[in-house]
């Protein structure tokens, strides 16, 4: 009786968002999906050739797609794992040692890279690496490297690069959770004489379990499934999955091909959230955290 | 502060509607305007145009009152003022633009409503044939057309626009994508693709990230016999020897200038217009035609199906390939290509220098033509699969 009155007071308001989400997510979901079966492209007209299962049988005959995928989610886990070494300390410093009054401040100067537009971030990442630009100038007056080359074109700039774009979104989801840690908690664990990094492991950590999961959420989907900096800075073999999709829909107009690439990609891709979800609940449950 | 607010509602609903109603008034005095100014030029144009016609033997028709719908990029020669406006004069008559921003949308146009109100269009080499099977185009009369001799005869005779002796495209302007490369980083001039393979310049090619110019590159490189079907075996051991020795793929303009000004690159495949930004932004560059062949594409008018002022497009089309426009078209800022022979003829050796047809053009081009669908895929493929590797 009494989940009926709930449902009837407030109910019809989840409406709105639910039609949202069904019209923006579920729907195109779907689509990509029952596209994925559709030979070729869709005419004009909006009419289907034809049914197949021919596009992922293609997928599979060449390792093409294989080899990339697994060239891009290496690139991905490397760049996840550099953004959240870099991240937690600057999260924590931003949450804990800053104080109060600087805190918007400092949150504000790493959103800063937000207010520029994607390309123009790339830019100017290549202005500094490009041969002749200040880091190889830097690197030639020390006598590390010759200024005449450059790290650019080649698969650790494209590390680089995605690192530059992906660590704002890391930082400030650890610091969201971060933030969270109760001072008293820290004092409690130093009284009871545990040492820094013990502190850390058992204390901390768990707690920021759930920022850390969503900057990873937000920085390795993305970066592997990227295609614009490897097209820019990646050089003759810097080449990653999202270009091989994006030529089916651009270059070729091949629908049928590029949604089952696009659908093999998401069901990868979720696995692997899947797979680092589960690991981290682990780990979270073996230090003794929060579960 | 109540009263103010009532007060400045009604003064902006008043400012609103005021300028809607204005609005509508000077379209109606812009139209009627037009209308007038149109009759009083076709009068003079009338009289004038027998006049200023160049054979007094033959008078200019007068084809006042019809309107020629051109379907046209933006700003690209046909609605400049030596195009359609000299045009409308010639002949008393008025031009219409459609503008389209893609092939397909042009065929799109088309299909969805534009056949029987659309005179002239212009597909490219490789959709000539794309709009011949779909039957959109209509056989041109080429005995109407005075500058039909004067056309280059590779561009005229295209494959894919001529059917059963009927031409259905006529050539407007072409371009090609050959090799550029830095002259300062070379000591003696380079004269063939084979440059791009030299291990001497490893890691210094930077290639044009288009599927098709790279597989016919290769097969231009490698000698196949038939570019459009070449031995993919042959061409994907070519492009991977090629990958070596590049340092990185050009999508834009602006891929190829960075790493060509710091010296990265120092030479490639690129479009003759690539090669004049380049220049204008002062890096050296020479801009040259390999002996074994050179690829090109080429803009060609055709007459779209049902068109409803045949003649008036036929004029069109001697219009557009005619020595003014074609001199005109060959020296505005944006040079392009003629292809009448007689205005290659009479530029200057400056002239002839922008657009890179100094001492003289190629000597064999491959013209772009149609592929088929299957095709296409099967090339990007074999394109995605050499970088990947």
């Amino acid at each position: 009786m009494n989940f009926k009155y709930h449902f009837k007071k407030g109910g019809f308001l989840v409406l709105p968002s639910a039609a949202f989400f069904l019209c923006l997510s579920l729907l195109p979901l779907a689509m990509l999906v029952a596209f994925s079966f559709i030979k070729g492209n869709l005419g004009s007209d909006g009419s289907i050739a034809a049914w197949t299962v021919d596009n992922f049988v293609r997928m599979f005959s060449s390792w093409t797609f294989s080899k990339l995928m697994l060239k891009s989610v290496g690139i991905g886990l490397l760049v996840t794992l550099i953004c959240i070494i870099l991240a937690y300390p600057a999260a924590w410093g931003v949450a804990k040692i800053f104080k109060a009054k600087n805190r918007n401040t400092m949150v504000m100067l790493a959103i800063v890279p937000f207010f520029t537009s994607q390309l123009l971030l790339i830019y100017a990442m290549m202005l500094i690496l490009q041969s002749g630009g200040l880091l190889m100038t830097l690197l030639g007056n020390l006598g590390l490297a010759d200024s005449s080359g450059s790290i650019l074109y080649s698969t650790p700039a494209v590390v680089i690069v995605l690192v530059y774009e992906y660590l704002p979104y890391m930082i400030l989801s650890l610091y969201s959770s971060l933030e969270s840690v109760e001072d008293n908690l820290i004092y409690a664990s130093h009284t009871l004489g545990a040492g820094r990094f013990k502190t850390f492991i058992n204390v901390v950590l768990p707690v920021s379990f759930p920022g850390l999961l969503s900057g990873i959420m937000l920085v390795l989907i993305p970066s592997v499934g990227s295609f614009v900096e490897p097209g820019l800075v990646g050089g003759s073999d810097g080449m990653m999955v999202g270009s091989l999709i994006n030529s089916q829909f651009s270059t070729v107009l091949d629908m049928g091909y590029g949604s089952a690439l696009s659908f093999v990609f998401l069901i990868i891709l979720s696995l692997i959230m899947f797979i680092i979800r589960t690991l981290t609940n682990r780990a979270n449950k073996s230090i003794g955290g929060i579960a | 502060m109540k009263k103010v607010k009532k007060y400045g509602a009604l003064f902006l609903a008043f400012v609103m509607a005021a300028v809607s109603l204005s609005a509508c008034g000077s379209s109606n005095k812009e139209s009627t305007t037009a209308a007038t100014s149109a009759a009083t030029t076709a009068a003079a144009s009338e009289t004038t145009a027998a006049d200023t016609s160049a054979d007094p033997s033959e008078a200019v028709e007068d084809f006042s009152g019809q309107t020629l719908v051109v379907a046209n990029w933006k700003g690209y020669g046909s609605d400049a003022e030596y195009g359609a406006k000299a045009f409308e004069e010639k002949y008393g008559c008025k031009v219409e633009h459609q503008y389209f921003t893609s092939l397909e949308e042009m065929i799109t146009m088309l299909k969805q409503g534009g056949q029987g109100k659309i005179d002239v269009v212009l597909p490219n080499s490789t959709y000539v044939k794309v709009m011949t099977d779909q039957d959109l185009l209509e056989p041109i009369d080429t005995s109407k057309l005075s500058t039909f001799a004067d056309l280059r005869e590779d561009l005229r005779d295209f494959s894919d626009s001529v059917i059963d002796g009927q031409y259905y495209a006529i050539p407007w302007t072409w371009g090609t994508t050959s090799l550029g490369y830095n002259p300062e980083a070379f000591s003696e001039p380079i004269t063939s693709w084979s440059a791009l393979w030299d291990s001497a310049n490893k890691g210094k090619v930077g290639m044009f990230d288009e599927f098709d110019s790279a597989i016919l590159t290769a097969g231009i490189y490698t000698g196949q016999e038939d570019l459009w079907n070449p031995n993919l075996d042959e061409i994907k051991t070519a492009l991977l020897e090629l990958k070596a020795n590049t340092r990185t793929f050009w999508a834009s303009y602006d891929d190829f200038l960075k790493p060509y000004m710091s010296g990265e690159i120092t030479l490639g495949n690129m479009w003759a217009g690539t090669a004049s930004q380049l220049l204008s932004s002062g890096e050296p560059v020479e801009y040259i035609y390999p002996e074994e062949g050179t690829i090109a594409w080429c803009d060609f008018w055709g007459i779209a199906k049902d068109a409803p002022n045949y003649d008036l497009a036929l004029k069109w089309i001697e219009f557009m390939t005619d020595d003014e426009f074609q001199y005109a078209f060959a020296t505005d800022e944006n040079a392009h290509n003629p292809v009448n022979t007689a205005v290659e003829a009479s530029l200057t050796d400056d002239q002839k220098k922008i657009l890179w047809m100094y001492p003289e053009g190629p000597s064999k081009i491959y013209m772009q033509k149609y592929m088929p669908e299957e095709t296409r895929s099967q090339w990007l493929e074999l394109w995605n699969e050499v970088k990947a590797n």
